[in-house]
Parts: C-alpha cells; structure tokens; sequence
C-alpha cells in the first residue's frame, strides 16, 4: 500500500500528544512523552496492539462512595463507560467503541432497558478492532438494535422499512447512494423474521430469529435476485461498490476533520475490500500525515471530560459527569437520532457554558486558598510561576504561545499593584482563575 | 527559582486516598415503565438496603408500588412524567415483593410485576 | 447528586444546571428597577428602547458590553418584531380550552369532564364555546381584540406520538427527518452571526424550533441566571476571568476550522454574558423588576416572561423566543382539577406578560403564540381523563392581532375515525402568515411547499 502516505516528520511531544487525543482520550501524566519515544510506528502499534486490559486508577463510584451499578442506577450506565475511558489500557479499544456507538447509534430513549445497552456497548467493543462485516452481522442480531430499529416489527404480512433503510443510508453507503426506494422495500422483506417474547416484570426478551416468520420468497436487492436471508442482506451492503468508498469516508472522519485526498482514499478502499478489517485502516489513518500536520478537532464532550479527568489523576467520583455530559450535549447511551451526534455542532452558549462547568467540577478537588479547616499552600505572588502550575496541574498540555500570554496578561493584571490583604488572598484566586481559563481555553477544546 | 516555586505547588496534587465506603452494599433495582408493562433490570436482589428507581420510558405518566406479599408496608414512587425518573430508598425484608402502577387502570392493563428478595448470597 | 425520592431526572438536572451557575435569585415581580444604572422604574419605563440601551451603557455597564455585534443589531432595527413561541406539552384538551357547551354530543361524549354553558366567559365568536374559567384573562384579552382564537388547528394525517407531532410543529412541516427548527431556519436567512441573542430558549436547553444550520442562538434558563462561576475565585479577580474568555475567543485561529469553532463559541459566550450583564444580580440586590404584578410561586414560566420584556425593554436585539408554559398536557386521567391550575397559571401570566409589554410601550412589536402538538380524543376515558387526539387549539396574542378567529370549530359530529376533532387549519398555514405578515420574510424559503397551505389573516 505505498499508494498510502505516511507522516514523516519528527514525532515529538506534540504528536504523540495528538495521536492520544484522536485515538483515545487524552495522555496521562507523562503518557505523551513516553508514547513520542517509541517513535510513530511503535506508537500507532502500541495502540493497534494494545495490552490485555488492565485498570490505571481507583475504582469508580457515586459520591456517596457507592460502587457503580450500570444496569440498575439511572446515569451509571453513563459512568460506567466513563470510567473506561479513564483508567483503561487500551484506550483506542475504547475509542473505537465509542465511534461504533455514534456510527450505530441506539438510544436507550428508544430501547428502554440500560442492561440492553450495555450489552450492546459489550457487541460493540468486542469487535471494535476487527470485520465490519462480523460487526454489522452482529449489530443486526443484538435486541438493543431489534427494538431501536424495529426490528422484530419487521413481519412478512408488514414489513417496517427501518432498519433496511439506516442499513443503507446511514451504516453502509449513505443516503440515496446506489440503493433505490425499491432496494429499502426488499431489503426489508430480506431482514423479516427477528422476534422476541414478552414476559411479565422482563419485557421483551429471548430475542430470536424463527424461520417461520421470514419471507422466503425472491427478493430484488441491488439489481440482484435472490430468495435472500437476513445474513445476505447484510452482505448484500457491505460487497455493494460503493460502500468501501463510504466505510472508509466515514472512518476518517473520526480521526481527521478534512476529507482524505483520492489517492488515500483509494488507497485505504485497497486495504478495507481485503477482508473488511478494520484494523488495517486505522493503522493507515493514524500514520496519515493529515493526522499530525492537519487542521484541529473539537473533542466531544465525553473526551474533553475523561481527558480532563486523565490529565488531572483523578477517577469517577461523583454522578455529576452524567449531567455535566449531558449540558455539553452527550449523554452516552442516549445520541440524539440514529444519526448519532453530530460532530459539527459541538459547541454554542449553551454548551460552551457547559464546558465550563465541567472543566469548574474537574478541578473542585484542587482548588487553592481558603479550605474549611484546611490551610492550602502559599501561592507566590507571580504571575510566571502561577500560569506554569496551571499547565503542570493540568497534565502539560501544549497551548499556543499566543494563549499562554493572554493567560499570563491576566495574572499580571489581576496581581498588579495589590498590598495589604489583597497580597495575601489574590495569589490562590489567580491561580484558580487561570486553571479554569486554562482549561476551556480553545486549544484544550480542541485536539 | 521558578522551578522550586512549581514544586512546592505541585504538592498540592498529591491525591487524596479515597476512603473506602464501609456501609454495607446497597442493592439497586431499576424499574422501566411502559405503556403497559413493568420490566426490572433484575428478578431478584439481597435484602436490606434497597435503592429501587422507576425510569418512565412512556409517554403518559406512571408511579410505582412496592408491597412484600403477606406484608401491610407499601413503599411508593411518585408520579414520574415521560422521560424522567424516581426513586426510593428502603431496607426491605426477605420475601417476594408485588410492584404495581397504582394510576388509573394500568395494573390491570399490565403493569405489575413480582420481585424476589433473598436473605443471602 | 442526592438520591431523594420522587426527584424526577429532569429536576435533577436542572437543577445541577443551575447550582453550577451559582443558583442566582431568579427576577421577581416588585424587585426595584434597574440596580444599579441609578434610574428609576419611572425613568425606565419612560424611556424608548434606543435610550434604554443608551442608558444602560452609560451607567451600569463596561463599554465593551455595547460591543459591535449587538449595537450594530439593536441600532439597525430598533423596532424589530419580535415573535415568542409558547409551547403547552402534552396536548392540550380542545373540549375545555374552549367548551363545546353549545354542542349536543358534548355532555355524551364528556360525561364526567364536560364543563357547564356558564362555567366560564362565553365566546364571542362562537355561540357554541366556552371559556375554560381558568383562560378568563385570555377571554379578557379577546374582548379588547388582542387574542385570534384558533379553535381547529393540525394537519392531514395526524399523528398521535407527542414526540413525533411535536417535532412536526417544531420543524414546520410533516417530516420526521428535518433536523433545524422552523424559527431556526428564519434566522439562518436573516440573522447575523454576532448576535446569539436573535434566536432565545428560555430554557435549559435550545427549544427545537430555534435550531439553526449556521446562526448562533442562545440557551439559557433565565436571563440572570447565565454566569460564569468557578470555585475558589471571586470579586474582582473573578470579573477578569470573565473578561478574559472573550480575550481567549479573539485570538487568531490561522484559518484552522477546529480551533475556529472553539474560539468563535467563548466569543459568543462573552458576548451573551456582556448582553446579559442588566439581568444578574448585583452586591445582592435584585437586578429586575416589572411595572406589573407577575403570578408568584415556584414556576418558572411568569418569571421568564417578566425577565423577557425586561430584556426587550433593555433594547436587547432579540428575534425569536421560545419556552414552555406552564404545567403540563398530557391529561390521561384525573384532568379537571390539573389542567385547571395549568392554564390558570399560563394565562396569568400570559395577561401580565402582555401589561407587561403596554406599560413598557412595547406591545407593538411582540406577537405571542400558544400551541401544543395535538388536541385530545372527543370521548373522555375511563380514568377521568383523555387520550391523544388530533386538532388542538392555539392562540395568537399581542395587540396588533385582528383578534379575529382563525379557521373555525369543527364540530364534535364529524369527527375523524379515531374519534378525533378535525383540522380547520393547518400550522404551516399559521407559520406562513407570520413570517410573511409579522417578520417579513418569504415563508416559501422557510417552510417546505409553503404555497400548498392557505395563509390566515392575522393582523389587524
């Protein structure tokens, strides 16, 4: 695949900082550093090739010290997964999961059962770094998905169009590209015969596929004909000409906010019809020049919290991420439509002020000055010094030169002059103030 | 200079070890609500303290009953709208419970169910 | 977050919402007016709306809080329309907005609910109708020609999901898949993008029929309540910090569209805060007040209301507005007694909103209204209540309004068959005249096959 660039320049504390951003959640203390010496290669690897799963942090818990239960609290489900992305080992593992949750995208709004999702969130992790083909066989079988979609109200005598229709527009090959309104009738009938049963103080359970319900007869998909399965049906998308060019489109768009150029694209197309891996395109897309040397991303939501959360070495202690998350508009579990959340509208009055409460409740445990009974430590009265505490409290992020100034501009301003006991109290004031500025500056928004 | 002024407020990072919560487990259940039925995320939880919540995934309003059988305490959720959720802490004994929605006619439209609370394991 | 009983999921976050803005004292009638600029309530009222700006500006505020966005938006159009959207959730009931007393099918089809011929002020219009008595102060209004009745509103075939038909009303049009708001699509067409403030939810969140493809709008849940407060900082080090998150968002971005997105949205921030600056309390004083009495209580309804035509009076340069009444519609069972205190909360408000407005000399420039994504079923339940139907009722208030019905009653003998009431008018209709008659724009370029639907008249 030489068709493929490759980034070649130096890789330092700035790009390995990067590359944990875009494939994971954000460095750890010291993580960029040791990540940059492995060079781009052992880097990307380390991440494609991740190590068993082990957990970096204390467990996760409510603020009354409660451990989590996902299936049976309301909002742990949220937490749950947030602890994961926190302390996991494997955080492209995590990152893929989440991409997979947005590219099928369920809503629990819809679902109503949160053990449902998690299993679910389970499908999607498992298969995270391997065959779209097995995913999208799986995801087209899990009850989440069955009653989000309609599933097991697809009947031969009625078939619903649902799930056969976000098949094809939104999981394999984009709206209106290469399927007809005939193809979305056909595929239905193709996707007929999922079922479950209803029991009392369960709901809907024993989610099954009965041959009897299917429509056996000839179906016309994509010009061919066939007394086709569900199986094929799924097949049917994934071998159509066009969905290599969507898969892989869409793919990068998670990583890298300007469209490949069409040798990439061609390029990654290769390597995806192979075997519809996965794997393989990631490793080309995280080696990708554009990665390093193009434009920034917003990070969603979940990403500047658990980032924040890395940076700061501190776990889930509190449920107040669930509608911290859920002010900055991504409540996990919960997207918004089966087009999952739209990663253009990220930010607006509204959600900035969300940021800044959250970025207000990751710092709550590391506030300087008055502390009830507490005495913190003296906080010199320089403006120098208190802008470098904020960046080592933060974890090292790498800002602008231009952003560091303003941030400096502002303790100097804010200590100029003072006497008395304004001497003595401003300095943790400053201090707490260029934390906050700091941490929803537009440089620890984006990546 | 500035380097030794860093360190000295890098201290203030350090940690704090979590203390490890000594109460006793709490059991959790969650009760999703439909128009007409009941479903828990699990049939059966240890006696004792019990947080149990109701989540209305409806699209009409809905509360929630709990009364061990052969027992005469109920414990109550209040009215829940779509979309929200309530819930309530109990310590409850050993036995089967019956949960109902006591709002108009929806019990008897289906919304009950049964829910076993053991003494161990 | 404590796990208290009955505290429902949204309270929750609402609440948290709040408390992490400090859960500031929300605007209440009678506060002095305005802390602060050292004016008056007299002097306030007085003034127009350009002078109230200027007034503002030369006494409480910094200079930069007029800064090039907003003054260049108030100054083009001092006098702009305004349009507020007032959403009753759950669907309201048809049969008690407005009784069909008149109607022989009624006592048969509302054996418990059906409200008596001198329940409440006849309708003038309709010999058949009724008041509810809790909608007296509409029925007042209507007596001085500010309120168009329109008894028989939706669209052809109903759907009977809150979340679907809501959302059709919300994108202003029969489709499931539009994703900007009716409203949001008017200001994609003639907003500015400096001036968050042209598209207002007043609310937690954006209300779905302000969603903009690219113009900014704001969310916030009350005027005085979007702060920006962070532990362990106050006083004046505190003001800088603000001041500072503006500074942040005008740093150059390099053409990098990312770091674009991020520094444009702490500069709208600013801005929004600097606009708002009139409404947050000061030194513990409150920082509004109205010339009018607004119903009391807990809700948040009278006292968003009260907080909007303080901004308006402010010369704040606001569009379009949109919230949520008071009380809820989803009426299943026990409907009389809930519904009741609903709309009596609602329409208080509704008539001090518009007082409101008359003594402030703004009620020229505000159209309000009121509507709710579907009427209920003609027959009452079993349950003393009544399920999902089709035609709703919805209002049109302000004192340029013809004060004439739009569309008609449909009678309770020609229901559809679901047993529901019958659509006289169609709501893209409605939303065609305002946006032509009252904002003044094409409603063909908002609303998907305008022309298909008939425009009612609604101005005098």
């Amino acid at each position: 695949m030489a068709a493929i660039p490759t980034y070649k320049g130096a890789f330092g504390h700035a790009e390995a900082e990067r590359l944990l951003w875009r494939a994971g959640f954000g460095p750890r203390r010291g993580q960029a550093a040791s990540l940059a010496r492995l060079g781009l290669d052992g880097a990307v690897r380390s991440l494609t090739h991740p190590p068993d799963e082990r957990w970096i942090g204390p467990q996760p818990r409510d603020e009354k010290g409660r451990p989590l239960a996902p299936a049976d609290a309301w909002g742990h489900d949220h937490l749950w997964w947030l602890d994961r992305m926190v302390r996991t080992s494997r955080p492209l593992v995590e990152r893929m999961t989440l991409v997979w949750h947005d590219w099928f995208a369920t809503s629990n709004s819809g679902v109503g059962s949160q053990k449902m999702m998690l299993a679910q969130n389970r499908l999607l992790r498992r298969h995270a770094l391997g065959s779209f083909d097995r995913l999208l066989v799986s995801i087209t079988a899990n009850p989440a998905m069955l009653v989000w979609l309609s599933g097991t109200d697809n009947r031969k005598d009625a078939p619903n169009e649902n799930y056969g229709r976000e098949l094809m527009e939104l999981f394999t090959l984009g709206e209106g590209n290469g399927y007809t309104e005939n193809d979305v009738r056909e595929q239905a009938r193709t996707l007929t015969g999922w079922t479950s049963t209803w029991k009392r103080g369960k709901g809907q359970t024993d989610f099954r596929f009965d041959p009897k319900l299917h429509d056996t007869g000839m179906k016309t998909v994509f010009g061919r004909k066939g007394a086709f399965s569900w199986r094929d049906a799924v097949r049917l998308c994934v071998n159509h000409p066009q969905h290599a060019q969507f898969f892989v489109e869409k793919l990068w768009s998670y990583f890298v906010p300007e469209p490949p150029d069409a040798r990439t694209r061609a390029g990654l197309e290769v390597l995806y019809r192979k075997n519809f891996e996965v794997k393989p395109v990631l490793d080309a897309v995280l080696r990708h020049p554009a990665l390093y040397t193009g434009p920034r991303m917003v990070k969603p939501p979940v990403v500047y919290i658990t980032g924040l959360l890395r940076g700061l070495n501190r776990g889930i202690d509190t449920s107040a991420w669930v509608w911290l998350s859920d002010g900055a508009g991504q409540r996990l579990f919960n997207p918004p439509n089966v087009a999952g959340w739209d990663d253009s509208r990220w930010l607006d009055t509204s959600a900035f002020r969300g940021r800044w409460n959250i970025a207000n409740t990751a710092l709550e445990k590391v506030t300087l000055g008055d502390r009830k009974g507490k005495k913190g430590p003296k906080v010199p009265n320089n403006p120098e010094a208190i802008v470098i505490e904020a960046l080592t409290a933060l974890g090292n992020p790498t800002i602008r030169p231009e952003t560091h100034e303003v941030l400096l501009t502002f303790a100097r301003d804010s200590l100029h002059g003072v006497t008395g006991w304004k001497a003595e109290s401003y300095p943790p004031l400053v201090a707490n103030a260029v934390r906050q500025l700091l941490a929803v500056s537009p440089d620890m928004q984006t990546c | 200079m500035t380097s030794r002024v860093v360190l000295g407020l890098a201290l203030v990072f350090t940690i704090v070890p979590i203390a490890t919560a000594a109460t006793p487990p709490t059991a959790r259940l969650q009760v999703s609500a439909d128009e007409f039925t009941l479903a828990l995320s699990r049939s059966s939880i240890r006696k004792g303290l019990a947080v149990v919540e109701l989540v209305n995934y409806g699209e009409d309003d809905h509360d929630l009953a709990l009364r061990r059988v052969g027992g005469t305490m109920t414990y109550r959720i209040g009215v829940v709208h779509p979309g929200q959720t309530g819930s309530l802490e109990a310590r409850l004994r050993s036995g089967r419970f019956a949960l109902w929605c006591t709002l108009a006619d929806h019990r008897g439209r289906g919304m009950r169910a049964t829910l076993d609370v053991r003494s161990s394991g | 977050m404590a796990c208290c009983n009955e505290h429902s999921r949204s309270e929750i976050v609402r609440r948290g919402l709040a408390e992490a803005g400090r859960g500031l004292p929300a605007i209440e009638p009678g506060m002095p007016l305005p802390a602060g600029t050292g004016l008056d309530r007299r002097t306030f009222v007085a003034r127009g709306v350009g002078l109230a700006l200027a007034v503002y500006g030369g006494a409480a505020l910094r200079p930069r809080a007029f800064d090039d966005g907003i003054a260049a938006a108030a100054a083009a159009s001092p006098q702009q329309k305004v349009f507020v959207s007032i959403f009753l959730d759950g669907g309201a009931d048809s049969l008690s907005l407005l009784a069909p007393t008149g109607d022989s099918l009624y006592p048969q089809f509302r054996p418990r609910l059906a409200l008596a011929a001198g329940a409440g002020p006849a309708f003038t219009e309709d010999p058949r109708l009724t008041w509810h008595p809790s909608l007296s102060p509409l029925a007042q209004l209507h007596g001085e020609g500010k309120v168009n009745v329109i008894p028989g509103i939706g669209y052809d075939h109903p759907n009977q999901s809150h979340f679907t038909s809501r959302h059709f009303w919300e994108v202003g049009a029969a489709d499931e898949r539009l994703a900007t708001g009716w409203l949001g699509r008017y200001l994609d067409r003639v907003g500015r993008p400096d001036n968050p403030l042209q598209g207002l939810s007043l609310d937690w969140s954006l209300q779905p029929s302000l969603a903009t493809a690219n113009m900014p709008v704001a969310a916030v849940d009350a005027p005085d309540r979007y702060d920006f407060w962070a532990r362990g900082v106050w006083g004046e080090v505190s003001n800088r910090m603000v001041g500072t998150i503006a500074k942040l968002g005008a740093l150059p971005t390099n053409g990098d569209p990312g770091l674009r997105a991020a520094s444009e949205a702490a500069a709208q921030s600013a801005r929004l805060y600097e606009q708002l600056a009139p409404f947050r309390p000061k030194d513990d004083r409150k920082s509004l007040v109205s010339p009018v009495a607004y119903p009391g209580g807990d809700d948040r309804f009278p006292r968003r209301l009260a907080g909007l035509a303080a901004m308006l009076a402010a010369g704040l340069p606001l569009r379009v507005v949109a919230l949520s009444a008071a009380g809820r519609y989803d009426t299943h069972d026990n409907q009389a007694q809930g519904l009741s205190d609903d709309l009596k909360l609602t329409a208080d408000s509704l008539l001090a909103f518009q007082r409101d407005l008359e003594a402030r000399g703004l009620a020229d420039r505000v159209l309000v209204h009121v509507w709710t994504e579907f009427g209920r079923r003609a027959k009452e339940n079993g349950s003393g209540g009544t399920d999902h139907g089709a035609a709703g009722t919805g209002f049109l208030i302000g004192s340029q309004v013809s004060g004439q019905m739009i569309g008609e009653f449909p009678g309770l003998a020609k229901l559809d068959d679901h047993g529901n009431l019958r659509a006289t008018s169609d709501f893209r209709g409605l939303y065609g005249s305002i946006l032509e008659d009252w904002l003044g724009t094409d409603a063909a370029a908002i609303i998907p096959r305008a022309r298909k639907f008939a425009r009612p008249k609604i101005l005098r």
